[in-house]
């Protein structure tokens, strides 16, 4: 419990970090270090995106799995990490122009 | 009367229970019937209860239900029931060789979902309230009706509206409990400890998008320095202030470093010996993994040929193990999953010096520690070492083993020294105690050894290194006793020295004021090839200027196995690691390998003559008093004795390393 709450810290103190969140596949919060609001719209909009690209990869090969998703856009890098497990987890990045978003399952 | 009465009512019951036991043992039967139907193509059936199964409906009830209801409403007996039944079955396999095909479809679909349970949920919610009760009509009707929900439930436009429903019935965020009791489940735990390292990996990645077209300062930066400090391992928690005690690679994941740190001076509470694994290939910040004990460490191993485990050796005399697996209970533990007790038959000395040898069939651990106690262990069984021995130095008394170093590819002789100055040559079979060669010359303890790895076209496994408190290094041959060599560039306590694994003549030596030296015997046979000074801090140096800050005492050094790192541990808890220039691992000429030997060969005809003349001189000087006069394998054989000018240092620099290039002009020697 302590040594969760730990490894959020320090990832949160990583270069360019803006938040964490941990969410279960369902897209509902178990941890966020950032406001209501921001965790809802964040959790909210991966969880959808997470479903589709996992949508994509199960549509190619129906025994494959998505894993770990990894976006990078214009101003923001973004990435996820998706496991099969019941659990997602989402973080994102900020280096100077790019934004890193990473949520797993 | 009213006996006669209460007798006939008995009667009567007993004969009404008589004719429910009937009915029971007529249900029973049809259900066997109905079930062991052979006509009844039981692979109909079999089918049939498939199809169901993949409906998300028990299969029982249905097949209980329908025939009870045919029986109800035809009020039939026994004999046509049964066949009835029968010829039921036989409807509902001729339907279902037709439905089965469309069966294979909703598995697919089925498969779509089975991780996200939400959905599937709401699916058979759906397929139920489609298609009713499932007692009305034959089996095949209501098969039929599965499938219509089913396919119905496939299309888009039904699936994006049950994503909204369920969108809208997820809406209830998790309660604080519900989050607590996830966070403490051990599944959570175990899915974030491994995800947060491959999220802290991701972040350290280096930037792999870099456009070299477009982006100029994407060029990399080629150092013409000989070593270049990139990295520096700490932990706030973990490692500040505890002194390294050994450094050690994984053979298996060879990006793996165990290091092994002393007791927090002056705490009560922490563990005393504590190991981190790091990671040199990612440039993360934080320990792959963190173990300890509650006994000072004193010296560390990977355990060769099992990857999951590393061996430490406690200032009790204990060894203890810890296993990177998760444990039975699936908790990763940080505690050790095995020790070795504290018997006689044991050691009861600090272990300065532990090493798995051997092949990935026959392997043990062999242990020394400083009573002069070699003990071979089993690597399953830490109860009782399988061998041991009391090892006896020359005054007859038992040898204080600092260090202890292998031949490579000898698994049964070893070189130990220690606190007497010796090095002592045994094997560790047999029951002779007392060493086969003796290497005397320190007269202080010796603090390392290092064998020479010798992969090449000349075999120089004989050569080893020892490295001593009396502030030189010595280089000895097993099979030479007149090949030896005095390397006294240091002004303070050696305390390690390691051979290069990929360049025959390189090494690199630490000493307790923070130097850190590179020879190449090649190049230099007096002096480094070049020398980085750490300091301990920034704060030293702001204090006076023009005085030199005070050196870090560095305590353990390791080459990567591919010989393009160095590893340094100092006493303030910190781990730096070097980039060594690449033409001492990479591409490295056989030719060294010549210049190498001849170079020995040099040293040796040095020694000789020195031999000579001192007992042409009627000295008879005794061996050590030869060999710890300096030798210097200059091609005239010149016996300078000058030591080398301190190097430059850069006072108030923040780095705390300077970093000076030694003896710039390499002397051609051959």
């Amino acid at each position: 419990m302590s040594d969760v709450e730990e490894t959020i810290k320090r990832i949160q103190s990583q270069k360019g970090v803006v938040g964490v969140i941990v969410m279960d596949n369902a897209g509902r919060a178990i941890r966020s270090t950032l406001d209501d609001e921001q965790t809802a719209q964040y959790s909210a909009l991966l969880q959808t995106l997470c479903e589709r690209a996992k949508g994509a990869i199960r549509e190619l090969d129906s025994t494959n799995d998505l894993t770990f998703l990894r976006l990078r856009t214009k101003k923001v890098s973004e990435s996820f990490y998706l496991r099969p497990s019941s659990l997602i987890r989402l973080r994102m990045k900020s280096s100077s122009p790019l934004t890193r978003n990473i949520c797993w399952r | 009367m009213s006996a006669e009465e209460r007798r006939l009512e008995l009667e009567r019951k007993k004969a009404k229970l008589a004719e429910m036991r009937n009915a029971k043992k007529r249900q029973e039967e049809q259900k066997r019937q109905q079930l062991l139907n052979p006509t009844g193509g039981a692979n109909g059936l079999k089918r049939a209860l498939e199809a169901l199964v993949v409906c998300g409906v028990p299969p029982t009830p249905n097949l209980k239900s329908s025939p009870d209801k045919t029986d109800k409403a035809e009020n039939g007996t026994l004999s046509p029931r049964g066949q009835r039944v029968a010829a039921g079955a036989r409807v509902i396999s001729l339907d279902f060789t037709q439905s089965h095909t469309v069966a294979s479809a909703p598995r697919d679909n089925e498969f779509d979902y089975d991780d996200d349970d939400m959905h599937h949920h709401m699916e058979l919610h759906s397929a139920d309230s489609h298609h009713g009760s499932p007692l009305d009509g034959d089996l095949s009707d209501i098969l039929r009706q599965h499938h219509l929900g089913f396919s119905r439930a496939v299309t888009h436009e039904e699936e994006r509206k049950e994503e909204e429903k369920a969108a809208q019935q997820k809406l209830p965020d998790l309660s604080e409990e519900e989050k607590n009791q996830i966070m403490c489940s051990t599944g959570f735990v175990n899915f974030f400890e491994y995800s947060s390292k491959v999220m802290m990996r991701a972040l350290a990645e280096d930037d792999i998008f870099i456009n070299y077209a477009i982006d100029a300062a994407a060029e990399v930066a080629v150092s013409g320095e000989r070593m270049t400090l990139i990295r520096n391992f700490a932990d706030e928690k973990w490692t500040a202030g505890r002194a390294v005690v050994g450094i050690s690679f994984s053979e298996m994941h060879p990006e793996l470093v165990a290091v092994g740190y002393d007791e927090l001076p002056e705490a009560s509470g922490e563990p005393n010996g504590v190991v981190v694994v790091w990671n040199t290939k990612f440039k993360k910040p934080t320990p792959e993994f963190v173990f300890y004990c509650y006994s000072r460490l004193t010296s560390v191993a990977f355990a060769r040929f099992h990857p999951h485990l590393i061996i430490g050796g406690c200032y009790s005399g204990q060894l203890v193990l810890w296993d990177f697996r998760p444990d039975k209970h699936n908790v990763n533990k940080k505690t050790p999953c095995n020790k070795s007790p504290l018997s006689v038959q044991a050691h009861t000395h600090p272990v300065y010096s532990l090493a798995v040898v051997g092949s990935s069939n026959a392997h043990n651990i062999v242990s020394v520690s400083t009573d002069g106690k070699l003990c071979v262990w089993n690597m399953e069984t830490l109860s009782q070492p399988v061998d041991g021995k009391e090892l006896v130095g020359k005054p007859a008394k038992p040898v204080a083993v600092l260090c202890m170093a292998f031949p490579p590819s000898d698994v049964n002789n070893l070189i130990v020294a220690g606190e007497d100055g010796g090095a002592y040559f045994l094997s560790r079979h047999g029951q002779s105690t007392a060493a086969e060669k003796i290497f005397e010359g320190h007269s202080a303890p010796v603090s390392g050894a290092s064998f020479h790895p010798a992969i090449g076209p000349i075999d120089f496994s004989h050569i080893f290194l020892t490295s001593s408190m009396d502030w030189t290094i010595k280089l000895w041959s097993l099979k030479d006793p007149k090949l030896r060599l005095s390397l006294e560039a240091h002004v303070d306590y050696v305390y390690d020295v390691a051979w290069s694994p990929t360049h025959p003549a390189v090494f690199a030596s630490i000493d307790t004021d923070g130097n850190l030296f590179l020879w190449n015997l090649n190049e230099d046979v007096e002096g480094p090839v070049a020398r980085l000074r750490l300091t301990r801090g920034g704060e030293t140096e702001e204090g006076a200027e023009g005085v030199a800050a005070p050196g870090l005492v560095l305590r353990k050094l390791s080459w990567s196995a591919n010989g393009q790192h160095l590893l340094v541990g100092g006493a303030d808890g910190e781990v730096r690691m070097l980039d060594v220039h690449e033409h001492m691992h990479t591409g490295v000429r056989s030719e060294e390998w010549g210049k190498f030997a001849s170079m020995l060969a040099d040293v040796r005809q040095t020694v000789e003559e020195a031999e000579e003349l001192s007992e042409a001189a009627g000295f008879g000087a005794p061996l050590s008093a030869v060999t710890s006069t300096p030798v210097t394998g200059g091609a005239g054989g010149s016996l300078s004795t000058t030591p080398r000018t301190s190097f430059a240092q850069l006072p108030g620099q923040s780095t705390a390393a300077a970093l000076v290039a030694g003896s710039s002009s390499p002397r051609s020697l051959f």
